[in-house]
């Protein structure tokens, strides 16, 4: 279980150009819980993932991984908590090193250091096997170069590696964005699958109001900083896009129209 | 050339081995243009040179020659890290720095070593060898030796770890490494290296000069570069022992200048031979594929 | 040692195709670990002398190799010499000819152009130094020196020494140069100039402090002279040299040996192990020389005038 409590995050503090990027986050996510996370551009929503990963330090409030305060901890101290995929799919991979040197170092994640051999022929056929499911052929392609790989595959082989060790938390940041839309579905069932499998707790960001009601068990709505909605259960088993946007600008204080493009890229 | 020649020069390239091993940690690994090696060469000759003449064991001074030289890199690391300044920035004010350091540590600008025990001498003679054989043996066997070590350790968890800093920072930190403490741990040991091999060239040419690391970047890189354009592998053993013998031919190289005089060459153009010759080495591999390319063009048509 | 002698009688059969059969010239090996003109000077004055004792043409195999200021260079040449197996190896300037002396077992080992063969472990002793080595040591007549600037400059003061001190043979010098300027009652002050670039800045920095400049013998200053020649005519402060070359380059005036001098001094003592005696019983001779240059029109220009005593002893005047 991870909860936020009260929590802030305010950017270039006490400068001109100071923002407030989160103001007043509450949110308990329990075990094995999959939460799907939207909002319009400049939300907040990537913010608040790299707050939970230690990325980004907040100004207020607590983060808490079961009822350990990990508030002050670094990102490096919180990584055997945490597994991630980025948007960018060159961003969770090494393109220098090979597939299984990237799923190796996925493997000793949060327990690093030790000056035994990197792989051995037991990680390689966990490998293989993980590899497999993906019928992607990448199992055939331990010893390949990562940035060889395309980036949808290098997206699949990512997401595989957050699942190797087990995390609190999950977070995936838009981690289909950037794929074109074949690959995208391919790697969100993929996504589904593992996390059924896993039983994971997972916070997923996205910018598609289809994607985030057709995946999870819950969804919320960030606005400037805040939670405007809390979806979950029954409420949100009848939801269609159209009831989200309705939603969205009951909630929404100032009656500023709702920029459709922004929400709705890859709906 | 003359077999004491060609000795001497598979003795310099070896040395020069290790250079290009922490050359290749720093560029290849890491990706941290580290320039501090000009001083840390110096660094670690002239440490080692000085104790030597104080009466140290040799063995002892040359560890500690290596270790200072490793302290270098950490600085150079330090000045990146804590204070942000640019990596190639930090590597250039500690080589500047180290000028003066050496001049300090040897309280002159020239440490003869010539009549004083080296880490050769309890070698001397051993198995009936000739001396210029013996010469070539022990660095061939500190290179080597050097060389597998290393790529031993870039083959652990901790190795692939500081491989996946150079690689990709963002990535490496979200599973859980510590980049900032790769980054010392790799300077360090790339300047170490570097400090060893000043060591092992001063005790066996008999001096440490505050000159002696100028333009070992330059020499350490040629090498790394020929050893990898030969040699195309993901091994980490091929790739570090490449390193040794890119080191190795760009010695021949310059040998094979030195003994153009019958061409009509005159000593000022050496280095430009050299670097005719450098060239030629890197050019080779690419004409190669080029040319398998085409055969193979030819057979499908 | 099987392996060994293979290899040596593989590598021998070439270099004697390569090299043709011919009858046995006297082969002298001579290096230096950078070329610049003085040094330059030196291995002239070798050649010199051995054509004029007879060694000529056929009868001389004289090869040459420049280090380019690299050490690792200069140990590759020194093993490349050693191989060769010359009858005489000339090493000019310190590291060349530690190099040298620390591969070469046999084969005689001249030095030149050393400073402080001593300091360098070239040889124990000046005397009889024994074992394969011995040559000629450019330490300079500092005394002489200081006496020349005195009689330009009668109430000098305080001296500018513009010098690298990474190199062994400045440092050296400089401190005779203190320790004989303080009998005399004269200051030297000190700037440093690691690179041939921060010459110009070296010498600006003793503007205003010193009555007189002096170039010592350094391969950093003497290679960007000019800068101190500029400054020397810009601020009115003549500029002396520690080596006579310089003159005719812009100081004022210098005296001693030439590189020259000094190579053909060198050359003796090659000589002399050619005719059979053995290096190490040749003592290791400080350079002797005699020579006075001028420089009239740079004299004028820096604002002092040559005394006529000097004039008249001067054995070159340059116009």
């Amino acid at each position: 279980m991870i909860s936020c409590k009260e929590l802030h995050v305010t950017f270039n503090r006490g400068l001109p150009t100071e923002k407030l990027a989160l103001r007043g986050i509450d949110l308990t996510i329990p075990q094995s819980e999959f939460v799907t996370v939207i909002g319009s551009n400049g939300a907040g929503k990537s913010t608040l993932l790299n707050t939970i990963a230690g990325d980004i330090n907040s100004t207020k409030g607590q983060i808490l991984f079961g009822d350990r305060d990990v508030t002050k901890l670094p990102a490096t101290g919180r990584t055997a908590d945490i597994a991630r995929v980025f948007q960018d799919p060159l961003a969770g991979t090494c393109g220098d090193l090979t597939v299984e040197e990237n799923m190796a170092l996925a493997y000793g994640r949060g327990q690093r250091g030790r000056l035994s051999s990197a792989l051995n022929s037991n990680m390689r056929k966990v490998f293989r096997e993980q590899l497999s499911r993906l019928n992607l052929g990448l199992e055939n392609r331990l010893e390949s170069e990562m940035g060889l790989l395309s980036g949808g595959q290098r997206q699949s082989v990512s997401l595989l590696m957050s699942a190797l060790q087990p995390s609190t938390i999950l977070l995936l940041d838009e981690h289909t964005a950037a794929l074109d839309p074949k690959t995208a579905a391919l790697i969100m069932d993929i996504t589904s699958q593992i996390i059924a499998e896993k039983q994971l707790t997972v916070m997923m960001v996205t910018h598609s109001m289809r994607q985030a009601l057709d995946h999870g068990s819950r969804t919320i709505m960030l606005h400037e900083g805040k939670i405007i909605f809390d979806l979950a259960g029954e409420q949100r088993a009848g939801y269609e896009v159209k009831d989200l946007l309705n939603l969205f600008a009951q909630a929404k204080s100032d009656g500023e129209e709702l920029d459709d493009d922004k929400l709705l890229l890859g709906a | 050339m003359s077999l004491f020649s060609f000795l001497g020069t598979l003795e310099i390239g070896l040395i020069y081995g290790l250079v290009a091993i922490g050359v290749y940690l720093t560029f290849r690994i890491l990706d941290f243009p580290d320039l501090t090696v000009d001083g840390s060469f110096t660094l670690g000759a002239a440490v080692t040179a000085t104790l030597i003449v104080m009466g140290v064991n040799v063995f002892l001074a040359t560890l500690a020659g290596t270790i200072a030289a490793a302290c270098a890199g950490l600085v150079t690391a330090w000045l990146n890290l804590r204070f942000d300044i640019l990596h190639l920035l930090a590597s250039i004010l500690t080589m500047t720095a180290l000028y003066t350091i050496n001049l300090r540590v040897m309280g002159k600008p020239n440490v003869a070593l010539i009549m004083e025990p080296t880490i050769l001498t309890p070698f001397e003679g051993m198995f009936g060898l000739p001396d210029m054989y013996m010469r070539v043996i022990f660095v061939a066997v500190c290179a080597i030796a050097g060389g597998l070590l290393v790529a031993w350790f870039l083959r652990t968890q901790y190795g692939l770890a500081m491989r996946a800093v150079g690689s990709n920072k963002r990535m490496a930190q979200a599973n859980g490494i510590v980049v900032k403490q790769k980054v010392y741990a790799g300077l360090a040991l790339s300047n170490g290296l570097v400090g060893l091999a000043g060591a092992l060239f001063a005790q066996t040419n008999g001096f440490a000069d505050s000159t002696m690391g100028i333009g070992t970047i330059v020499v350490g890189l040629a090498a790394v570069i020929i050893g990898q354009s030969l040699f195309a592998s993901r091994s980490m053993y091929v790739i570090v022992l490449s390193c040794i013998v890119g080191s190795v031919l760009y010695r021949l190289a310059v040998s094979m200048a030195l003994n153009a005089d019958f061409l009509g060459f005159s000593a000022s153009d050496l280095n430009l031979i050299t670097a005719v010759l450098v060239a030629l080495a890197l050019i080779f591999p690419k004409l190669r594929n080029e040319w398998k390319a085409k055969q193979a063009a030819r057979k499908e048509a | 040692m099987k392996l060994h002698s293979i290899l040596k009688s593989t590598l021998l059969a070439a270099a004697v195709i390569s090299t043709g059969l011919q009858a046995n010239p006297v082969y002298v090996a001579t290096t230096a670990i950078v070329e610049h003109p003085a040094l330059d000077a030196v291995r002239d004055g070798v050649k010199s002398v051995l054509e004029e004792s007879g060694y000529t043409g056929d009868e001389l195999k004289f090869t040459y190799e420049s280090a380019q200021g690299q050490p690792a260079i200069a140990a590759q040449i020194a093993r490349k010499m050693v191989g060769d197996e010359p009858d005489v190896i000339v090493a000019i300037a310190t590291p060349s000819a530690q190099a040298a002396v620390s591969v070469s077992r046999n084969i005689p080992v001249v030095f030149s152009a050393v400073t402080d063969p001593i300091g360098a472990k070239l040889v124990p002793t000046l005397t009889q130094p024994g074992g394969n080595v011995t040559g000629l040591s450019d330490m300079v007549n500092v005394e002489q020196h200081l006496a020349l600037i005195k009689e330009f400059v009668p109430n000098v003061k305080t001296i500018g020494v513009p010098y690298n001190p990474g190199e062994a043979n400045s440092v050296s010098s400089v401190a005779a140069l203190k320790v004989a300027a303080e009998k005399m009652g004269i200051k030297i002050i000190e700037s440093a100039a690691p690179k041939s670039s921060d010459v110009m800045i070296a010498t600006k920095q003793l503007v205003g402090k010193v009555d007189a400049i002096y170039c010592p013998i350094d391969n950093t200053i003497i290679s960007a002279v000019e800068s101190v020649i500029k400054v020397g005519i810009d601020a009115q402060i003549p500029v002396f040299a520690g080596d006579t070359d310089t003159v005719a380059r812009g100081a004022v005036a210098a005296v001693g040996y030439n590189y020259f001098d000094l190579g053909r001094q060198t050359g003796d003592i090659v000589v002399r192990i050619l005719k059979g005696e053995k290096a190490g019983d040749i003592d290791v001779k400080l350079a002797q020389g005699t020579d006075l240059f001028v420089n009239p029109k740079m004299a004028a220009r820096m604002g002092v005038e040559i005394p006529p005593a000097v004039l008249t002893r001067a054995t070159k005047v340059i116009k």
